[in-house]
């Protein structure tokens, strides 16, 4: 039989501005979205940050970029799950995020060197 | 009040499958927190992607776990097909959705052995593993391995599936019929059985979903999602039902399991009735650029993956969230309020890979 290659999910990219992170991820909530993965991409200026939430086979991304140095609210408020992402994100790639509900302090990933997925590590590796 | 008792439970402990650490904060013999740690067998595969030429990563994303292999292979291969716009051969697709099934199977009888291990059943778990040994078989006859199947590359399949394997796979299949019924009416009816998974951490259906529970776990809690719906490889073509239960135990959890056992079989029924002759892979023109998620609904639950290709022969990120992560929280949440006995069938209902979870 031959296969039907559209599958029924749609996807969506919206880039926004952190000011409205929580905002956005309210009303997400309050359309009914899960939220699927918060996703770190290191970039040139710091760290992109990408939420994706799905109600069932629609999946919207929210993409916002973090300078280094610079802060970023938990979304813990709006989803409890999110604290792990969170948690990940913060121990792996040093994003300081503020205000996570079930915050671990950096001892959630039981690693030798202190964020090592920071830009800054790997450079600091690469040159060895 | 009364003290609590920190009590360090793995990484390695008797009834710990995969390398897991909690310090576990009690009240007598009740559990009110549970930390989480990771990190013990974290291995940098994401990272390897930079590394690696794009054809070539799929063998390291195969080795991101050894249960679920097949499937990650193919979830980054999606990701990469999605990304450079390749249209796989309808053969690789229905042999993708045979090989990921066989996958499924073999995994939830895993659980299910080590489920009864946990609670005592020793002669359950063998029944389950001398079960899952036939399927391992039949992975091997058509792939070459047992753990590694090596047949998933960008652009479809590396082996073909004759006609005479797969009347064996059916074979296998039917002759396994009288040996899961037996399996399947233990875990659903023995007294003893019930007595430990019954009413045992119970996950409501709103925290499961707002915890971001994915798979079985999600699913024995009345949420119908199940991402093969979304139609991906041969999906779209097969007839199936989002299996689901009401109760959010444990017992409901080894329930959901025991059914896609018999769904995975079905759908192999379906796949080797439908699939037609044809080519086994398209050649990947270009190189990879610009970004794509792909979604697989492995044995444990949704993965997500997630690739950046920047026009060299090396991508510049691969990332992939894994069912195991995503059910962390939920494990957390029906953890606490538990007792320190019940914590093994606990850990072990959302069925953890860490392998998976620190790639």
């Amino acid at each position: 039989m031959k296969v039907n290659r559209e599958t029924i999910e749609t996807q969506e990219m919206r880039h926004i501005e952190k000011p409205l992170l929580l905002e956005q991820c309210a009303k997400l909530y309050a359309e009914g979205m899960r939220l699927v993965q918060i996703l770190a991409v290191n970039s040139p200026d710091g760290v992109e940050m990408s939420y994706t939430f799905s109600k069932e086979f629609a999946m919207v991304n929210l993409r916002l970029n973090v300078i280094a140095g610079e802060s970023l609210p938990s979304i813990t408020s709006v989803w409890k799950g999110a604290f792990l992402y969170e948690n990940e994100i913060k121990d792996l790639f040093g994003v300081n995020i503020e205000n996570i509900s079930v915050d671990y302090r950096g001892n959630f990933y039981n690693v030798a060197k202190k964020h090592p997925f920071a830009a800054a590590a790997r450079a600091k590796s690469e040159d060895r | 009040m009364k003290e609590c008792t920190v009590i360090p439970f793995g990484p390695q402990h008797p009834v710990l499958p995969e390398p897991l650490h909690f310090d576990l904060v009690l009240k007598d013999e009740t559990i009110v927190d549970a930390i989480p740690q990771i990190g013990y067998i974290h291995r940098g595969l994401e990272l390897l992607v930079e590394k690696r030429e794009y054809q070539d990563y799929v063998f390291v994303a195969e080795r991101i776990c050894g249960i679920c292999s097949f499937m990650h292979g193919m979830g980054y291969c999606m990701a990469v097909e999605d990304m450079m716009k390749i249209s796989v051969p309808d053969r690789a697709l229905y042999l993708r959705t045979l090989w990921s099934e066989l996958s499924r199977i073999h995994s939830h009888l895993l659980w299910l052995g080590l489920g009864a291990d946990a609670f005592g059943f020793e002669n359950l778990f063998m029944a389950c593993w001398r079960s899952r040994e036939l399927i391992l078989d039949l992975i091997e006859s058509t792939t070459g391995g047992r753990v590694i199947f090596g047949s998933c590359m960008v652009g479809g399949v590396r082996r073909d599936v004759d006609d005479a394997a797969f009347a064996q796979i059916i074979s296998v299949l039917d002759s396994m019929k009288k040996e899961l019924q037996t399996m399947t009416d233990i875990f659903l009816n023995d007294v003893s059985v019930r007595h430990r998974l019954v009413g045992v951490g119970i996950l409501s259906k709103k925290d499961a979903y707002e915890l971001g529970a994915v798979g079985p776990m999600l699913r024995a809690s009345g949420v119908a999602l199940d991402t093969r719906k979304r139609g991906y490889a041969a999906y779209g073509e097969l007839d199936f039902k989002v299996i689901t239960e009401g109760s959010g135990d444990c017992h409901a959890r080894a329930a959901v399991r025991i059914h896609e056992i018999y769904q995975s079989i079905d759908l192999i029924r379906q796949v080797a009735r439908q699939i037609a002759p044809g080519d086994l892979f398209v050649k990947p023109v270009g190189l990879p650029s610009g970004e794509a998620f792909a979604r697989v609904e492995q044995p444990r639950g949704e993965a997500v993956y997630f690739v950046r290709g920047n026009g060299t022969k090396f991508l510049e990120r691969f990332r992939v969230r894994t069912p195991t992560f995503a059910n962390v929280p939920p494990m957390i949440k029906v953890m606490k309020g538990s007792t320190l006995a019940d914590v093994p069938n606990l850990v072990l209902t959302i069925d953890p890979c860490i392998s998976c979870t620190e790639r």
